[in-house]
């Protein structure tokens, strides 16, 4: 008779427990790999009070629609879809701090003055989250639901489009155009008779 | 020529004979049993590493949503005249919790965002008119308007979920970033944005100003107690801690 078989069948734990450290040495392992902190995402960004000086003469209210229809593999049962209205703030005009006063030359015989400013730019962005509304839902019984983590990743490619579209849009140079008018208005008003205003 | 076998000793003889070769019943290697789980280990752990990293074995991934390709519209454009003379770069963490609302749990919903932001102060040029702008020769009297505070940037692209456990609607979650907006605009006002955003706009102005030919340049805040809402004529000349005079 085979005694060391018939050994392993009244004793089972004898045999599983090899294995069953084994699993705990493997899990442990896996267990001690790094995990991300709340202290790593934190590091290296500190309140700061700066500077500035920038002249923002345009700002354009941006209208997106994010719409998702998560069914596109075979074995997605059922329907997954959201869909978001968002309202987006872009302002425009010149930073004032690239620009250097000697670029400033002025006549005061002839009252007139040349200004010399940077050419425009885009100076904010901003998406506020109040004005994020999510219109449209619709989860399957067989489908979980959106999390936190999914729609901010969503509204961070429809941040990302925005963007990639604002050079297109004819911003900067309508900003130029405003800056120019807004400061040949202010020098007129301080007394000078002819103004030219020059982006470089 | 023959080649002779070695001769094997009786004991060894029969060593050899009982020795079974093949077994039809199981295999007749006899591994140790580590071994095995050694090399099964060891295979997994390669695998763990070489499949992330091959094309081949994307479908183990769980693949990112893409959002549909929709139109961008302009909805409205305005002209602005905004001199921003300060920032103020913050970050913070909001922890909230509330019932559980999962089946079979018997904790507390609860989650963690990290939100970094931006929050930028200047002057309001569009509320200058010529009321508040007086030249007389070499001397400027100028009266700004107050500094505010324009924006509080917070992108979703700053937003960070940290963690999540259980159900949050987007409708709390939005209640919850809008309050790290208005906290974060708390924040930049108590370490003195709006004075900082003063004080760096009256200096610029100063110094553009004294460039376009002006001596004297005298600038106040509207509604501060050295200057009050007064006409540009009857306007005492005492102003700034800026103030310069050749």
């Amino acid at each position: 008779m085979n005694t060391k078989r018939y050994s392993s069948l009244l004793c089972p734990w004898r045999g599983v427990s090899r294995w069953g450290w084994c699993l705990v040495v493997v899990v442990l392992l896996c267990g001690a790999c790094k995990k991300h902190s709340l202290q790593d995402e934190l590091d290296g960004w500190l309140p700061q009070l700066t500077e500035m000086a920038e002249l923002g003469t345009v700002e354009y209210t941006i209208n997106k629609i994010v719409s998702v229809n998560d069914n596109d593999e075979w074995y997605k049962l059922g329907d997954r879809m959201i869909l978001f209205t968002t309202t987006s703030y872009v302002k425009a005009g010149v930073d004032m701090a690239m620009m250097s006063l000697d670029k400033v030359v002025v006549d005061e015989a002839s009252r007139s003055v040349v200004v010399r400013l940077p050419h425009a730019k885009v100076l904010s962005f901003n998406m506020p989250p109040d004005e994020v509304k999510m219109t449209y839902k619709k989860i399957s019984m067989l489908r979980s639901d959106f999390d936190a983590k999914e729609r901010n990743k969503l509204l961070v490619q429809a941040e990302k489009q925005i963007r990639t579209g604002i050079p297109k849009m004819g911003i900067l140079q309508e900003a130029e155009e405003n800056a120019k008018e807004s400061i040949t208005a202010m020098l007129r008003q301080l007394g000078f008779e002819k103004v030219t205003v020059k982006f470089e | 020529m023959v080649m002779k076998l070695p001769k094997l000793n009786k004991a060894r003889k029969e060593k050899v004979l009982m020795k079974p070769v093949v077994r039809m019943d199981r295999v007749g290697v006899k591994v140790n049993r580590w071994v095995v789980l050694v090399v099964l280990m060891t295979i997994l752990i390669v695998l763990a590493i070489v499949t992330p990293k091959h094309k081949s074995f994307d479908w183990f991934k769980k693949k990112d949503l893409k959002i549909d390709d929709t139109k961008t519209l302009v909805a409205q454009i305005k002209q602005i005249d905004e001199f921003v003379t300060a920032g103020y770069c913050d970050e913070m963490v909001l922890y909230y919790s509330k019932e559980g609302t999962r089946l079979l749990s018997h904790g507390r919903d609860e989650i963690v965002i990290v939100a970094k932001g931006k929050v930028r102060a200047g002057f309001d040029f569009g509320k200058v008119d010529s009321t508040h702008v007086r030249a007389s020769g070499d001397t400027l009297w100028l009266v700004l308007p107050e500094p505010e505070i324009f924006d509080v940037v917070v992108n979703p692209s700053d937003i960070k979920v940290f963690q999540q456990d259980g159900n949050w609607s987007h409708n709390q979650v939005t209640r919850i970033e809008k309050e790290a907006c208005d906290k974060m605009k708390e924040r930049a006002i108590e370490n003195g944005i709006l004075d900082k955003a003063a004080r760096v706009g009256m200096s610029r102005m100063i110094e553009m100003l004294e460039t376009l030919g002006y001596r004297t340049v005298l600038i106040s805040i509207q509604g501060t107690p050295e200057c009050p809402l007064i006409a540009p004529d009857q306007m005492l000349p005492v102003v700034s801690e800026i103030l310069k005079n050749h």
